[in-house]
């Protein structure tokens, strides 16, 4: 191993993750500084990213197949998916407000889930390519990952906003918690993987 | 230019190195000319930055996003006038409003990102910067400033600031949205939050609660 590639690990060091004090690995032990737990790496990392990634997959499922909300005019009304609600906002004329909430809603999440098998899988089989371009990958995720809630907060808004009886009703459908489920499970996902797993593997050199 | 680092022993002060964030990849501790960024040779991650005058800009900005997120809270959101009637909401109203649903998983979701952990964040960062430009550490300083860093991925204010805009466009057609003086508050709060965010050195931070240790 060169000595330019020495990784904390390595040299037996710890970083803290809350206030980047570098201490010595010992067993169990608290940042002396931030009093924060010490892990070298995230405990369980794989495993649990894993877990709250297909657990965020399946529950996409019903996110997309019960209505997120239904807009009630005149006393009449159709359930919406979010999918159908992309395509009246087409249909409506407004091409700019039906791509970020396509975006919000189906490609951030869909993105994220694959993106993070992807990340899984290739340091699971130890890859040692690509790394500047995973890592990237992984910024881009946490960077937009949390932007999917604009159509939780979306529904709220106009089902507060929109409560005029019969003239005008903007009520909420179960796919929104189905949907924040999703939100909030792949927000997980990326902060269980730890991004120094990647790098690990371009240090083996077995 | 090549950095030559060789490990540390056991004798060295752990204090002149730094790892990435990111990485692991070891770095002897840059010194840094105000205004400039370190990075990760390897994965480019931010090491450290020298940031001017940070405790009291940070602190202006987080007392004035303070402020903006009371106003957000005290005035109307948003504002619909259909066939002569009106009606209006205001953010805790939004948050609130799928109880009458049942769903309370998503009012919790909703306070959380929108209300509480924007204010946590706020006032965990304003416990430490008001003592600390004072040239005081506040006792448990360590701990609420990693609250702080917990809170803040979780304040959702700019996702929220779009789910308005949103809104607004989307019933254009329907019916008269008139917003209300908290979008206005809300883009502030937004901006000084993000401006506050840029303006602070945590590590600087943590050093001064370090030393005072």
């Amino acid at each position: 191993m060169a000595v330019a590639d020495l990784t904390a690990k390595a040299c037996g060091l710890v970083h803290c993750h809350a206030c980047a004090l570098i201490s010595r690995i010992q067993d169990d032990h608290a940042c002396p500084r931030c009093g924060a737990a010490l892990h070298s790496r995230k405990p369980f990392s794989l495993q649990r990213t894993w877990a709250l990634t297909l657990g965020a997959a399946v529950l996409y499922v019903p996110a997309n197949v019960f209505p997120i909300m239904t807009v009630v005019r005149m006393g009449q009304g159709e359930p919406k998916t979010i999918l159908a609600g992309v395509a009246s906002l087409i249909d409506a004329g407004m091409w700019p407000l039906a791509m970020i909430v396509f975006i919000a809603s189906v490609v951030v999440p869909i993105g994220k889930i694959i993106f993070l098998i992807y990340l899984l899988v290739s340091v699971q089989r130890r890859s040692k390519t690509y790394l500047g371009e995973r890592m990237v990958l992984y910024r881009l995720m946490e960077y937009f990952g949390h932007w999917s809630m604009v159509d939780i907060f979306l529904v709220t808004l106009l089902a507060a906003l929109v409560k005029m009886g019969t003239l005008a009703t903007i009520e909420p459908g179960v796919g929104v918690s189905f949907f924040g489920a999703v939100v909030v499970l792949t927000l997980f996902a990326a902060r269980a993987f730890d991004p120094r797993l990647i790098w690990d593997s371009a240090n083996d050199h077995r | 230019m090549s950095v030559s680092l060789t490990p540390p022993s056991l004798s060295q002060d752990l204090g002149k190195f730094v790892a990435c964030h990111d990485c692991d990849l070891l770095h002897a501790k840059p010194s840094l000319a105000v205004g400039t960024v370190a990075r990760c040779r390897r994965c480019g991650a931010v090491l450290a930055q020298g940031r001017p005058d940070h405790l009291l800009r940070s602190l202006t900005l987080t007392l004035a996003a303070l402020i903006f997120f009371v106003i957000v809270n005290a005035f109307p959101l948003l504002g619909l006038k259909l066939g002569g009637r009106e009606t209006s909401m205001t953010l805790l109203d939004g948050a609130l409003e799928l109880r009458n649903y049942g769903m309370w998983d998503v009012v919790i979701l909703v306070l959380l990102t929108s209300l509480l952990f924007p204010l946590l964040h706020f006032l965990a960062l304003l416990y430490i910067l008001i003592p600390m430009a004072m040239g005081r550490i506040p006792p448990g300083a360590a701990f609420w400033f990693r609250a702080a860093g917990l809170f803040s991925p979780w304040g959702m204010i700019g996702v929220y600031m779009l789910g308005v805009l949103v809104a607004v466009v989307k019933l254009a057609d329907l019916a008269t949205v008139v917003p209300g003086v908290a979008v206005f508050a809300l883009g502030g709060l937004l901006f000084c939050s993000t401006a506050a965010g840029y303006a602070l050195d945590p590590a600087d931070v943590w050093r001064r609660i370090g030393s005072a240790r």
